[in-house]
């Protein structure tokens, strides 16, 4: 029994183990949500990119029973990314505005992130309706070790 | 470089206008680190930092009180430390530093001596480099970072081993320990110059460091 405080000590210890948020480190993606969507989505192409295939991976897997959303990336070397949506019927396009962060983050070595643009334009789209919503791809602060959330992002939201 | 000559200058400066008050014939010595660059050149591939001439001169002179010495060294550093990753990637650094200590000695034998001492440290450096995120779909990023005249204060604790050679050579084994804090931290710093390699973590501002030197002294009277 003697040992048992100690014991509670480290195993708490564990338990409270946490780790840092470095984020993606890699080109952003954004989250693209449709609401009420009744049209048939066949393709998105992304200007100025230099390969679609990471789109491409999107939009094939894309079934469009579901309440869906897609994950587009956004650029790295740019304030600016321009998507041709491409449905059955009609064409729409998406340009966003955001503001990349390339900043240093102790123990992760250089991260990126992006945020509202300073500009006051946030979006130009010849959807019906849009919505953009900018959060953080890194949480702040130490993450616990088990179910650790990844940081929302940037999230937009499309009423075709 | 040229900062390095001031400072050299004015140390030798500072001596010389020293030396002339004292009438009892006490030792003092002029040495050089031999290997703290050394494995920079041999292993550049593995050792944490690569192609870095570090050049440190010492000038170490005896107190009144027997056992007690005072030790001064000044040093340069420039080279590139270690690339990890694209996000941890290499840093160019240069930088000038200064230190002193008070030490105590203690005979083990005829030819051995330990010795300990602590003192401060002031460094001021700059680095630089560039980090790289791909961008599969749009295409690579690559930025740059840079701190210019980066000012780090210390104190160092040290011992080490005497060992005399022939004719006035003395030979100095040091491990030493410096841990200090620099006036702006914006990114980690994996050498600096003065402090040495440095572990990440808790505070960029902090640092930390051991290290080796072995130094060969030349007693000038």
């Amino acid at each position: 029994m003697k040992h048992l405080l100690p014991i509670i000590l480290i195993l708490s210890g564990i338990f409270a183990q946490s780790c840092i948020d470095c984020g993606p480190q890699a080109e952003l993606s954004a989250r693209i949500y449709f609401t009420g969507d009744s049209l048939k989505l066949d393709s998105v192409y992304a200007l100025n990119a230099v390969s679609q295939e990471a789109i491409r991976l999107q939009t094939d897997n894309f079934t469009p029973q579901h309440y869906y959303s897609i994950s587009l990336p956004i650029s790295l070397v740019s304030d600016t990314t321009t998507y041709v949506f491409r449905f059955t019927e009609r064409i729409d396009t998406l340009s966003i505005y955001y503001q990349r962060i390339f900043r240093y983050k102790g123990g992760c070595g250089f991260i990126t992130d992006a945020k509202e643009p300073t500009t006051p334009s946030r979006y130009y789209s010849t959807f019906a309706e849009t919505d953009i919503h900018y959060d953080t791809f890194v949480n702040t602060g130490l993450q616990p070790w088990i179910n650790a959330e990844p940081a929302p992002g940037m999230s937009i939201f499309i009423r075709p | 470089m040229r900062r390095l000559a001031v400072l050299i200058t004015l140390i030798l400066a500072s001596f010389t206008t020293q030396a002339q008050d004292t009438l009892a014939k006490r030792a003092s010595y002029i040495g050089l680190d031999v290997i703290n660059s050394l494995p920079s050149f041999i292993f550049p591939d593995k050792y944490y930092i690569r192609n870095a001439p570090i050049i440190e001169p010492y000038y170490m002179r005896d107190l009144k009180k027997p056992g007690r010495r005072l030790y001064f060294g000044a040093g340069f550093a420039s080279g590139d430390t270690h690339q990890y990753t694209d996000f941890s990637p290499s840093q160019a650094f240069k930088g000038t530093y200064l230190r002193a200590a008070y030490e105590v000695r203690r005979m083990r034998s005829t030819r051995r001596i330990l010795y300990a001492g602590y003192g401060p440290v002031i460094s001021i450096a700059g680095y630089h480099g560039k980090f790289h995120f791909n961008g599969p779909t749009f295409g690579d990023y690559e930025g740059r970072f840079k701190e210019t005249n980066n000012v780090a204060f210390g104190i160092e604790g040290y011992f080490g081993f005497n060992f005399n050679l022939a004719n006035n050579w003395l030979l100095r084994l040091t491990f030493r320990n410096v841990m200090g804090r620099r006036t702006a931290a914006d990114t980690y710093v994996q050498y600096f110059p003065g402090f040495g390699y440095t572990i990440e973590g808790l505070n960029n501002r902090f640092l930390y460091s051991g290290g080796l030197s072995l130094q060969i002294h030349y007693k000038i009277r």
